[in-house]
């Protein structure tokens, strides 16, 4: 009983905001478009800058338009070292300085008859997009959380704990309230992502489950860091800065079997991992 | 003998006159310097400033750099690559602390007495910018040193031009920064909407990974970030040996900061300069 009645406290305490509203609903779009422009842009092509004249451009034009997978384009020789090290072009064919172009030339042949990219995203657009909104919602359900810190904060924790209560009852109607929260949300997010993102692909009891494990995480991570820090920056930092690390080891970023072996094992603990794991 | 008088007198006041502005002019100067000093010292001892733009970097390199060590072959390695891109984007996330720096005298409840002192508002305005500017470019430049030597990045053939981007960076950072402070009513939506706009300019100028494409929609997406642009130009310089997009850069980058500068005078509110308590802002 005491545990819904601090649920329903603090819902009512955010759905009297007419804020809440807004950010449930922008907040999921704003996600699910970035996962989307992601997607677009790591899309699976090899990127090609040609450094060459007229005749011998067009005579490499015509082996390399065959290919579905090649983007192409004349290279600028002025910026072309910047241009590799920004990624713009995985393979450079510089047929003015260097001497090997023609075998960069078949290994290119090679890789794209065989429907090879050379890039470190391993992961399904589905896993980086769902790995991606479970670390935006850590850090949300820590905002929403940390108004235990205020109920510490102006006596509201106290008086529930001398009326007979546990602290652990109070933490319990935080995680639900939050977790609620979050659930409309992360619901919300799954939608748009299953309408408008054609690579997003998860069957209905497959979602559920996802959604069901990213609230319950999300929710207790919340809590806990809102439940154990004394002031609402100590717990944004905290939890924007360990959700940046377990991202960084869970494998958004680099596929799990190119990081070195220790950290390989250091991202067992990661939660990220687990939900990439997951699907 | 009454005229003698008369222009003795004249002569008198002028001279007064003179003595009085010679000393508002000594006792503003003396104000200023005062106040940039006591911005220094708080700037330099303030465990985010430093925490931002000397911890967080290193802290970026090493983890990215050790992750990603793998992906980069040949033209530059991961930790040289890290060094180069996470030194502005934390710069660009110190815009936290420079518009917290707005609201330090209001918070430190001095803010009155400055007011009352012989201080311009140009003055209160300019230490903070100034402060801010000196802190983060020394940051920046530390990690950039330090790093250099760690991973053998051949930065010293550049270092002027460097040296120019990186205070570039920085006046703009404050300038924004302080401009924000100085108006803020809550710190802490301030703090999240701030951070955010740089996040994703931070991963459009692929501070955390290197994003290429050859669209050109995607492209010019991508060139919307200033980051983008900040990024290119340091690697323009080390890795092309083109100086012109890093002067053209570190330019823009100066007006803009000095616009903001002119902005944050012009639009500075003394009620909104002594009101210190806001709902998120606390050491």
């Amino acid at each position: 009983m005491e545990i819904y009645l601090v649920m329903k406290n603090n819902l009512k305490r955010n759905f009297l905001k007419k804020s809440t509203y807004i950010i449930m609903l922008l907040l999921p779009v704003v996600i699910s478009v970035i996962g989307i422009t992601v997607n677009g842009i790591s899309q699976s092509t090899i990127r090609v800058g040609i450094i060459a004249d007229e005749a011998l451009f067009h005579e490499v034009e015509a082996r390399l338009e065959k290919f579905e997978n090649i983007e192409y384009e004349r290279a600028d020789a002025r910026t072309i070292h910047t241009d590799k090290i920004m990624n713009k072009y995985q393979f450079v064919l510089n047929y003015v300085e260097e001497s090997d172009s023609e075998s960069t030339l078949n290994e290119l042949e090679n890789l794209a008859a065989n429907g090879q990219v050379k890039t470190v995203y391993r992961l399904l657009d589905t896993q980086r997009t769902v790995a991606m909104l479970m670390s935006v919602y850590m850090i949300i359900a820590t905002v929403y959380a940390t108004k235990i810190i205020g109920d510490k904060k102006d006596g509201t924790f106290q008086r529930f704990a001398y009326s007979g209560n546990g602290r652990t009852r109070y933490a319990l109607g935080y995680v639900f309230s939050t977790g609620i929260i979050v659930l409309v949300q992360i619901t919300v997010a799954f939608i748009i992502l299953k309408v408008f993102d054609k690579n997003f692909s998860l069957p209905l009891l497959k979602s559920a489950e996802i959604i069901s494990a990213i609230t319950i995480i999300t929710t207790v991570y919340g809590v806990t860091i809102a439940f154990l820090s004394k002031k609402d920056m100590n717990a944004n930092i905290f939890a924007s800065s360990i959700v940046v690390l377990l991202s960084l080891i869970g494998g958004i970023l680099v596929s799990i079997s190119e990081m070195p072996y220790f950290l390989q094992m250091v991202s067992l603990i990661s939660p990220i991992r687990w939900i990439i794991w997951l699907i | 003998m009454s005229r003698d008088r008369k222009e003795k007198k004249k002569e008198n006041r002028k001279e007064n006159r003179k003595e009085n502005k010679k000393i508002k002019i000594r006792s503003k100067t003396a104000g200023f310097q005062a106040m940039l000093k006591l911005n220094i010292k708080r700037r330099a001892t303030d465990g985010f400033a430093v925490g931002y733009n000397i911890v967080f970097p290193f802290l970026i390199i090493l983890l990215l750099g050790v992750l990603c060590r793998n992906q980069f072959k040949g033209e530059i390695t991961s930790y040289q690559y890290y060094t180069l891109v996470s030194i502005p984007f934390c710069t660009a996330m110190a815009i936290v602390t420079a518009a917290y720096s707005g609201k330090d005298d209001a918070y430190a409840k001095t803010a009155q007495r400055v007011m009352v002192a012989p201080v311009s508002v140009k003055a209160i305005v300019l230490c903070k910018i100034i402060s801010c500017t000196l802190i983060f470019t020394f940051c920046s430049m530390f990690v950039l040193m330090i790093a250099a030597m760690l991973w053998k990045l051949k930065i010293y053939r550049s270092i002027t031009e460097l040296f120019i981007l990186y205070t570039g960076i920085a006046f703009m950072v404050s300038a924004i920064g302080t401009y924000i402070g100085l108006g803020m009513k809550n710190f802490l939506a301030i703090k999240n909407v701030m951070t955010v706009p740089i996040g994703i300019f931070a991963v459009a100028a692929g501070t955390f990974f290197p994003i290429g494409t050859l669209s050109v929609r995607m492209q010019y997406l991508m060139n919307l970030s200033p980051l983008t642009w900040i990024n290119r130009c340091v690697f323009l310089v080390l890795y092309d040996n083109s100086f012109y997009m890093i002067w053209l850069v570190a330019g823009v980058l100066i007006a803009i900061g000095a616009t903001f500068t002119m902005i944050s005078v012009k639009s500075f509110k003394k009620e909104e300069y002594i009101n210190g308590d806001l709902p998120g802002y606390e050491k």
